[in-house]
């Protein structure tokens, strides 16, 4: 109303009431527009006629396609499915915690739903299967095959397998996906990444819906032996694998399974360095931004330096991506990029350069600038387990405070330990 | 000749607030509802009438431009993503409709198709003769601006649309569209002062008979 109060000048108040005074329609004229529109849009539906010749052309297409899928399915059946360690109820199943089941298809192909775990199948096709994990953690390993097309929805996430073992897990709570790949490749199609993010093997990838990011990293060849090794019971098709890691993980299970969550992000943008990024040619973005020169690499937009840190990070040029994250942060001070970057670089300190003292002063300034941000957990976490290495004593607190703010948290493990 | 008020109580051309039944109308424009096409015209035939006529003014094709718009919103609203939003979505076809309609004028007069480049006028609605020339010139002078700056007249002191509002409806920013606003009350005022039908709208005092809010 403000800016209306504006208009004080009566003049052009006149001039506008001349305007409106030139034409107001009568009910004759807004009758007749209105038969128009209505003889116009019914135009544009299909004439009874066109209708019946349509659905006379439809049902004889259905019926002709209902022969031949009929013949074919003769030959061609669905795969199958049954639940090992636990009931399941019209295809749900919920895993008591402590406890697990097995979802083993027929193909070979199995699906191990961890403890606290709840899921179903959605269903089968001769190619795969569509598997919806509500909520926990699962092992899956696909069996691939000439035309393997398997689907696992997590949230508003999608992971697209063809043949290959991981383990995802969901977080309905926080709204996170967490795929750790062990082999093979898989895309990740959901908020952020809509035309789908590949992740491969040794990779993890995080995906928030809520801030739509999406973060890879090379995953720690231990991280996945945490959930793993909770499958040995039932699922003799992720047994062996469990078998190597089983011994470590009773002993280490702390430090395991603090360092499963590790991320480095992935741009989700469709063209130049983000795109390059999405599709894992990390080597490329690196030789594009020597080519031009430091300078005006680290001049270009956010969008750009944050692929070329990720890409600089994933191809072990430590010295480039902090140069990138560095500039990001001074560049861009106030984005939420910048603050990501101060828990990436603390990543970097901790995994390239073995600095956990660095590592623990970037974790700070990550939790001091984004105290609840998506990273929180994990920043938190590893601070955690960085001073228990020095001093157990003293990382209780921190301990106490992530199972205060964080009791589901993937370091809930390792702190619930050192508070005992 | 009787005025009909349509839609009582609507202000012409306002952009409403999300809509419930807007949703539902578009609900059933998508769903290709037979009752949609009467229940949408009903619904904003003024809204869209005020903003052609007060753009290009009071001509025989204004009937013509509504059923433009108007099959034009049942041909893309499968496209629609905001189905509140119907309103908007029709003063954006109808805003679009105008400059255009003020394009092909423009062609018009420079290939002189017609002696002033324009089509026949129907009648003005208003009894008054006085009030009818003071409208041809008015509409004369408005021709002198450019789309942008008309539009922004129009939709400010016909339509009676907020400066924001205006911004939106153009697809421009505030401050544009302030500037556009100020250059066509400049012009118009100065103008309007030295035309003999109009002057008596700029120069007389608020007691004018034609007068707004005084």
């Amino acid at each position: 109303m403000a800016e209306r109060q504006t208009i004080a000048d009566p003049r052009l108040e006149r001039l506008g009431a001349l305007m409106r005074s030139a034409d107001a329609p009568t009910a004759q004229q807004h009758l007749e527009g209105r038969a128009r529109l209505v003889a116009a849009v019914e135009e544009m539906r299909p004439s009874a006629r066109r209708r019946w010749v349509t659905a006379t052309a439809v049902f004889a297409a259905a019926a002709i396609i209902a022969v031949v899928v009929g013949w074919r399915m003769r030959t061609i059946r669905s795969l199958s499915y049954e639940v090992q360690g636990a009931t399941a109820a019209a295809g749900y199943v919920s895993v008591p915690s402590g406890s697990q089941a097995t979802l083993a298809f027929s193909d070979g192909s199995a699906v191990v739903l961890n403890g606290g775990a709840r899921g179903r199948v959605a269903g089968t096709t001769p190619d795969g299967a569509e598997v919806v994990l509500e909520a926990g953690r699962a092992n899956v390993r696909v069996v691939h095959r000439e035309k393997t097309s398997w689907v696992v929805d997590a949230g508003p996430f999608a992971v697209r397998v063809t043949g290959t073992e991981f383990v995802v897990a969901w977080s309905a709570g926080d709204e996170t996906l967490d795929v750790w790949m062990k082999e093979g490749r898989v895309v990740v199609v959901g908020p952020g990444g809509e035309q789908g993010i590949a992740v491969s093997t040794g990779q993890h990838l995080r995906a928030a819906s809520r801030d739509k990011t999406l973060l890879i990293d090379n995953a720690d060849p231990n991280a996945t032996a945490t959930p793993t090794s909770t499958s040995t019971a039932t699922s003799t098709s992720t047994s062996t694998s469990t078998s190597t890691s089983t011994a470590t993980a009773t002993s280490t299970s702390n430090a395991i399974s603090a360092d499963v969550p590790s991320a480095a992000p992935t741009a989700s943008a469709a063209t130049g360095w983000p795109r390059l990024l999405a599709r894992g040619d990390y080597a490329a973005i690196v030789r594009e931004a020597r080519e031009q020169g430091e300078g005006a690499a680290l001049a270009r937009p956010l969008g750009d330096l944050r692929a070329l840190a990720d890409a600089a990070r994933f191809t072990g040029d430590s010295a480039l991506a902090i140069k990138t994250y560095t500039t990001i942060r001074s560049r861009f001070p106030a984005s939420a990029d910048a603050r990501t970057a101060a828990f990436l670089l603390g990543r970097i300190a901790e995994e390239q350069q073995r600095s956990p003292a660095a590592a623990q002063r970037w974790y700070e300034t990550y939790l001091s600038e984004a105290p609840n941000g998506p990273f929180a957990g994990d920043a938190l976490g590893r601070k955690m387990v960085i001073v228990s290495r020095g001093s157990p004593s003293a990382a209780r607190p921190i301990a106490e405070e992530y199972l205060r703010r964080f009791p589901n948290g993937a370091y809930a493990g390792a702190a619930r330990n050192l508070t005992q | 000749m009787r005025l009909l008020r349509l839609v009582p109580g609507e202000k012409p051309g306002r952009p409403s607030q999300p809509d419930r039944m807007d949703a539902e109308l578009v609900a059933m424009a998508q769903a290709k509802d037979p009752r949609a096409a009467a229940l949408v015209w009903d619904r904003y035939a003024h809204t869209v009438r005020g903003i052609l006529c007060h753009t290009v003014g009071p001509r025989a094709e204004i009937d013509d431009l509504m059923q433009e718009v108007f099959v034009g919103f049942f041909r893309s609203v499968h496209a629609m993503r905001d189905p509140s939003a119907l309103k908007s979505y029709l003063v954006g076809i109808a805003i679009r409709s105008a400059r255009t309609m003020l394009r092909k004028r423009r062609v018009r007069r420079w290939l002189h198709l017609t002696d002033s480049g324009e089509l026949p006028d129907t009648a003005s609605t208003t009894d008054d003769p006085r009030a009818r020339a003071a409208v041809k010139n008015l509409y004369a002078l408005l021709d002198a601006l450019d789309d942008r700056d008309r539009m922004a007249f129009v939709l400010r002191y016909a339509e009676g649309y907020e400066l924001t509002e205006v911004a939106t409806a153009l697809g421009v920013s505030l401050a544009t569209a302030k500037r556009s606003i100020a250059r066509a009350e400049g012009f118009v005022l100065a103008r309007a002062r030295n035309d003999e039908r109009l002057h008596e709208y700029v120069d007389g005092g608020d007691s004018h008979e034609g007068g707004g809010d005084g």
